[in-house]
């Protein structure tokens, strides 16, 4: 007995700005490609708008040249004969050793399906990184990427005053957007040191041209009366059931707290991120090989020059392959699908080939400004001997340091072993909170290069309900 | 206390009524559940597996499920990812 599927040219997992670039191209072509995407429509976080889309807000809905790009592919995906499955859970991807391989997930009525095809390209995104702090849990701590999403997608500010805290780009971004959204942002604080970004400038235009933009929300949130401060970390977040105040210290460049500079500031709303961590769950259950670079944001999918995976038919493109940003996940989904086009041999190859010469060329510089920001996206490691023991490490079985730390000083780095040691990462989200922050803690312990490699993730690789079990369409010998 | 979190001039569509806990709490078409739960003042929405601690969005987007409610009996649901509709009963803090 098996699940009946349905068969395609090619599967598409992810439907942010590398997914929607590489289906446009093939689905152009005429290749019968289906799109699957767990959001409530295509677009990612990238291009997160109100549904249904109503007039956009030019206060909060970005309207920059890559974004605009991103809005005309949606636009033009509507002309063509391409099968997209929003609400969809994907769970699991068993690899063909002929190449591609079958998906199976939940779809949006609830139901397991299951999908076959010879080429698969994996798209799905990023998630934020976070350094646990003493009250993190409490109801009023959100991420930045939370915040940005609900302002872009319903229109609704976290509460009328948000403080920010966190590195990498998001922070400063999401107070820009939040002060012209209408919200109050009176501090900003920034682990990392300002002279520590202005180094990025040297790596020339494109580089000022990301300050430029850090500048704009820098002065939005100062002319609303707000504070930017680098070298700040939170240490606690305090209140009974909710938010109410807020602990910072001032820390030195590696990390270390500098005595009596703790800060107690009233606050409802703390908003915090910490850089970016690429998807790999479904490619490394796969058993596509991983690699680890920290200037691509940690463990990414390994590719070739084409974007293959080490399995055969099965491609990689966007943040899975490194933390790189919305041009070279474009650039990336663009040259997986022409990979495909060859081997499919649509016939139309020339044509693929000339609509290639027309993309976004990927440029160098792009590249090495993803590295600089995925280094100021890296808080000072000193941060995290901040972690008191009884801070939760995994949100969903409430584990805290204090019962991982005995482990690590006794030389256990291996994550699968603590999992089964502490049940950190045995909950509903897998791992995928506090996954990155073990091995972290791992690293950190083990003074190593590198962490030890990510949980290895089995499917279902996201949790489903049972009762989807129940109506299954299957084929062959029911036993 | 704060105000309306909803912010201006972003153009919303029909009203939608939700009953939260049994009390009534207006949201509108196109909005996600999470983001109509933090407007009506509603930060608290699951309490935690082991300590029994108060749990409310956080990532946002799907991953960490801290915003897990029951909507019309259905338990585990992810707020921020459902869109709020009509008639919705939602419980908040259910095993």
């Amino acid at each position: 007995m098996s699940l009946k599927t349905a068969a395609y040219q090619v599967i598409i997992i992810g439907a942010g700005l590398a997914g929607l670039s590489a289906a446009e191209m093939l689905s152009g072509l005429g290749a019968k490609v289906l799109l699957l995407d767990e959001g409530m429509q295509p677009g990612g976080q990238y291009l997160k708008r109100p549904l249904p889309l109503l007039r956009r807000l030019a206060t909060i809905h970005d309207n920059d040249k890559m974004h605009k790009k991103g809005m005309e592919l949606l636009d033009s995906l509507n002309g063509l004969e391409l099968e997209i499955q929003a609400c969809t859970q994907v769970l699991g991807l068993e690899p063909d050793s002929q190449g591609g391989g079958m998906v199976w997930g939940e779809t949006k009525d609830g139901k397991l399906s299951a999908w076959r095809a010879p080429h698969i390209i994996l798209a799905a995104g990023a998630r934020e990184r976070f350094i646990p702090f003493k009250g993190w849990t409490l109801p009023g701590v959100i991420s930045t990427g939370a915040v940005q999403l609900m302002l872009k997608g319903s229109g609704i500010l976290p509460a009328d005053k948000v403080m920010v805290a966190g590195c990498g780009p998001l922070p400063l971004a999401v107070a820009g957007e939040l002060v012209k959204a209408g919200a109050r942002v009176p501090h900003v604080w920034d682990p990392t040191g300002f002279l520590q970004k202005l180094g990025t400038l040297r790596k020339g235009a494109i580089a000022w041209e990301k300050a430029a933009q850090a500048i704009k929300y820098q002065a939005l949130v100062m002319l609303k009366g707000g504070r930017l401060r680098h070298r700040v970390a939170i240490l606690e977040a305090r209140g009974s059931g909710q938010l109410e105040e807020v602990v910072t210290v001032r820390i030195n460049r590696s990390g270390k707290p500098k005595g009596g500079s703790e800060r107690v500031i009233p606050a409802r709303c703390l908003a915090v991120g910490h850089g970016f961590v690429p998807n790999i769950e479904l490619a490394q259950q796969a058993g596509c090989e991983l690699e680890y670079d920290a200037d691509r944001g940690g463990w990414v999918v390994r590719v070739d020059a084409g974007l293959n995976t080490s399995l055969p038919g099965i491609y990689a493109a966007g943040e899975i392959t490194g933390i790189a940003g919305a041009k070279i996940s474009q650039n990336q989904g663009c040259r997986a699908a022409y990979a495909i086009v060859k081997k499919l041999e649509l016939g139309k190859v020339l044509r693929a080939s000339a609509y290639l010469d027309t993309l976004t060329m990927l440029r160098k510089d792009e590249e090495h400004l993803a590295v600089l920001i995925n280094r100021l996206s890296i808080p000072p490691a000193g941060l995290w001997d901040l972690v008191p023991d009884d801070t939760i490490i995994c949100r969903c079985e409430d584990i805290t340091f204090g019962q991982v730390r005995p482990l690590l000083n006794s030389g256990v780095y291996d994550l699968s072993e603590l999992k089964r040691s502490t049940r950190a990462g045995m909950g509903p989200c897998q791992g995928r909170t506090c996954g990155p922050i073990l091995e972290a803690l791992a690293q950190a312990a083990s003074r190593g290069k590198e962490p030890p490699p990510p949980l290895p993730p089995r499917a279902p690789v996201k949790p489903f309900r049972l009762s989807a079990l129940l109506d299954l369409e299957t084929t062959g010998d029911k036993k | 206390m704060s105000g309306d979190l909803r912010i201006r001039g972003f153009e919303r569509k029909h009203p939608v009524h939700l009953l939260v806990n049994g009390k009534p709490v207006t949201a509108y078409e196109g909005e996600t559940l999470h983001a109509a739960l933090i407007a009506a003042g509603i930060l608290s929405l699951k309490t935690s597996r082991v300590t029994q601690e108060p749990r409310g969005v956080f990532c946002g987007m799907g991953v960490c499920h801290e915003c897990l409610v029951t909507i019309n009996g259905v338990t585990g649901i992810r707020a921020c990812m459902t869109l709020v509709q009509d008639g919705m009963k939602v419980e908040t803090h259910e095993p």
